[in-house]
């Protein structure tokens, strides 16, 4: 397949975008790049950012490969791209608004009710009650991959605990020390203010009691996560504090945090901690990494957690081809983006074009992600798809299936030289109370083997810094 | 019939625990088929009162000091009448399909799944009439028998042990509603065993599917249980997708081994005097309507 190359463009000349990059390419030693490269490991392995990969020994600890090339972005592209994820974002919180209130979207006939009100991710428990400051999603990571020069497409939408800024931070931190030359030559417009942005969508969003000075904690499940790193480091940044579900607890219709000068009142939470876990007398019973009481004080408005309980509905892989109605039907307007399209396997007509297609499609679990239980058809042996088909045979309402896209690639550092790998790009959107806001960016993920088009850093991913040029 | 209700649960700790909290569901609702003329309900430290998404009245009990028992009183009189074979779902916020959600104490198994539609000639001929087919047929397969399951022992497997109590025959019938695309729910509440006699219970739980045929929607009561509706000797506390929803406590604590649990319910008609008001309820009901006036 081919597949559109960020930096050398359709007819072969090197992108605007890339001018800056491709100068210093060639005119860089090919010996420098490798020391650099040595000195980036050597970096990132200094700061500790590591992720604890699932399916392999508790504890294990890799490092996220960096790949020093940067990936850049044109301003207009950039311009596009934001707005488009900007009225994602707002049909989403919509969506759930709607859901959670009147279902005005399920009485229309636009999404059939039995995909929300049946799904393990819809929570009844937020029906009917009303978030601080109007706000479902405060922090989206959306995941763009691009085809042609001017065509992007939303692959998913990620509305729970999107993961991964912080590799969007320290792989910028980490190229400026590098070559800061660079940076002196291409105009590069800054994201180191993405902690501070995150602070102030979070306590715009408090109860109506907590005044100005609301009290923020970052809730994580525990050094066993995989994103453990990423729960300190974004706690440090903001100046707030990191806490796991045994340091809060439940008292008067409020939630307090133990601190050495005793109780105080925690305002809002921003949680990295899913549904399932965060009140074992509300959901499952058997969690001790949560707060025992916290829906009680939520449903009455006594805390902020973000995001919002049961936003998962939302960007579920089944929910996920309604997405550009929800833009039509909220705001009235058309969609910016585009969606993949999306066979929905419950839907005997699907399931049979997608049997009798899977060598050329990619085929999704509904509720899975980092890129575990999926199937890329041009990838996978005879053996590999007829295990899937037996998958899915099984049980069709748990899958959906796209086409393979010709993901974009962009020259990266690899074991033959430089060559063009694929990539996808997860920008972080911040949705406060009055407010949607974005560092220009975001995380540029690229699959480091040859061909691959599975990015997930669990899946032998890698990373790079992403550049938005300044006009 | 007017019925008196004296629930106490009282937990006991071998070692004092710290910090208990617990989600109670122990505030009958004044329905249709049932009018609470008093309630009170006590326990050792203050009870911060919620609703939940099902309406059902809830309340928070936190006791943060070292304590080596909790003490729930729940005493009232309540009103109760047959009522009506569907109960209207006016004021409630969910729609009759999201009680087709799947859950983990009501999830279905091969073995039930054949079970249940073995009851689809018997639906086909009319939903009322099948599902009470459903609830005998359910009866005569799952003795009851306490002590086999537990709180956390789903509908499947008490399905496969062939016995449990009225947690698990109402579960098996949600399961199965499920399985046949009814949406049915779980009931908690209480039981004037003088009246029905046959099990020795007087905390009880029963399950309500969704009925929408011949002109009449509602939701029908089912106690398969004892294979009757609810009726007169039914009191309701809360209801739910399943146990978890709706249990009279749900709670957590620290510390505090070697648990031990006594609950004691008695159900009774109330004597059909009204009772005489005492002397000091009678001089706040003046001193009441006077501030009033």
């Amino acid at each position: 397949m081919d597949a559109f190359d960020e930096m050398r463009g359709p007819n072969g000349t090197v992108a605007e975008a890339y001018q800056a990059v491709a100068e210093w390419l060639y005119a860089t030693p090919s010996r420098l790049l490798d020391e650099k490269r040595r000195e980036a490991e050597i970096l990132f392995r200094r700061i500790g950012i590591t992720f604890n990969v699932y399916g392999e020994d508790a504890g294990t600890e890799r490092l996220i490969p960096f790949d020093i090339i940067p990936r850049s972005l044109a301003p207009w592209e950039w311009t596009k791209l934001s707005r488009g994820l900007e009225q994602r974002v707002r049909a989403l919180d919509a969506f759930l608004a709607d859901i959670y209130h009147e279902q005005e979207i399920l009485k229309a006939g636009k999404i059939p009710s039995h995909k929300v009100l049946g799904n393990v991710l819809y929570r009844p428990e937020m029906q009917g009650i009303e978030v601080p400051g109007g706000v479902y999603v405060q922090i989206a990571g959306i995941d763009v991959v691009r085809t042609e020069p001017d065509r992007f497409f939303v692959l998913e939408d990620n509305l729970r605990t999107p993961s991964g800024v912080s590799y969007m931070l320290e792989d910028r931190a980490v190229m400026m020390r590098l070559f800061p030359d660079l940076f002196a030559k291409a105009k590069v417009a800054p994201i180191d203010h993405y902690p501070h942005e995150l602070l102030r969508t979070l306590r715009s969003v408090c109860p109506a009691h907590a005044g100005a000075d609301p009290v923020v904690v970052l809730l994580t499940p525990g050094p066993y996560n995989s994103a453990y790193f990423e729960h300190a480091f974004l706690a440090e940044r903001m100046g707030i504090e990191l806490v796991e579900g045994q340091d809060l607890f439940v008292q008067d219709d409020a939630v307090f945090m133990r601190t050495t000068l005793g109780p105080r009142r925690v305002d809002v939470i921003y949680r990295r901690l899913d549904d399932e876990f965060i009140d074992p007398l509300a959901f499952n019973p058997d969690s001790s990494l949560g707060v025992p009481g916290l829906l009680s004080v939520y449903r009455k408005g006594g805390v902020t957690l973000a995001n919002a309980i049961g936003t998962g509905v939302a960007d579920d892989k089944s929910i996920y081809p309604y997405v550009p109605d929800m833009i039509r039907f909220y705001l009235g307007e058309d969609p910016l983006l585009e969606n993949v399209p999306t066979w929905l396997l419950e839907r005997p007509e699907d399931l049979a074009y997608a049997l009798d297609h899977l060598p050329e499609l990619v085929v999704k679990e509904t509720q899975g992600s980092g890129g575990y239980g999926m199937l890329v058809g041009p990838k996978s042996s005879k053996q590999e798809i007829e295990d899937f088909r037996q998958k899915i045979k099984a049980n069709p309402e748990g899958y959906i299936a796209q086409p393979t896209l010709a993901l974009s690639t962009c020259p990266t550092f690899t074991d033959e030289g430089i060559a063009p790998r694929h990539v996808d790009l997860r920008p972080f959107i911040l949705h406060g109370k009055n407010s949607i806001s974005m560092v220009p960016g975001g995380l540029t993920r690229v699959a480091l083997r040859q061909g691959s088009l599975v990015v997930n850093s669990s899946q032998g991913g890698g990373t790079k810094d992403t550049w938005v040029l300044e006009e | 019939m007017r019925l008196n209700i004296h629930h106490e649960t009282i937990y006991h700790y071998a070692a004092p625990a710290s910090y208990s909290i617990q989600y109670l569901r122990l505030t009958p609702p004044s329905v249709p088929g049932q009018r609470v003329l008093s309630w009170k309900l006590s326990a050792p430290a203050t009870l911060k009162p919620w609703m939940d998404t099902f309406g059902n009245q809830a309340h928070v009990l936190v006791i943060d000091q070292p304590h080596e028992e909790i003490r729930l009183l729940a005493t009232g009189e309540v009103e109760s009448d047959e009522g009506e074979f569907l109960i209207s779902r006016e004021g409630e916020i969910h729609p009759p399909a999201l009680f087709l959600r799947p859950t983990r104490l009501t999830e279905a198994s091969a073995n039930l799944s054949e079970f249940a539609s073995a009851l689809r000639p018997a639906l086909s001929k009319g939903r009322r009439k099948g599902l009470g087919d459903l609830m005998h047929a359910i009866r005569d397969a799952v003795s009851y028998q306490p002590g086999i399951t537990d709180a956390a022992t789903s509908a499947f497997e008490a399905f496969d042990h062939k016995a449990g109590v009225c947690q698990d025959h109402a579960h098996i019938f949600i399961a199965c509603c499920k399985i046949l695309g009814i949406p049915a729910r779980y009931v908690s509440g209480y039981l004037c065993t003088a009246k029905l006699g046959e099990e020795g219970m007087a905390s009880h739980a029963w399950a309500e599917a969704w009925i929408d045929e011949d002109g009449a929607k509602g939701w029908a009561t089912f106690d398969v249980a004892n294979r009757t509706q609810a009726g007169e000797a039914h009191v309701r506390l809360a209801h739910g997708l399943d146990y978890l929803d709706a249990c009279p406590v749900r709670g957590i604590r620290k510390g505090g081994r070697g648990e031990a649990l006594d609950v004691s319910v008695h159900v009774g008609e109330s004597s059909h005097e009204p009772k005489r008001p005492t002397a000091r309820e009678s001089a706040r009901k003046r001193a009441s309507e006077q501030s009033q006036q």
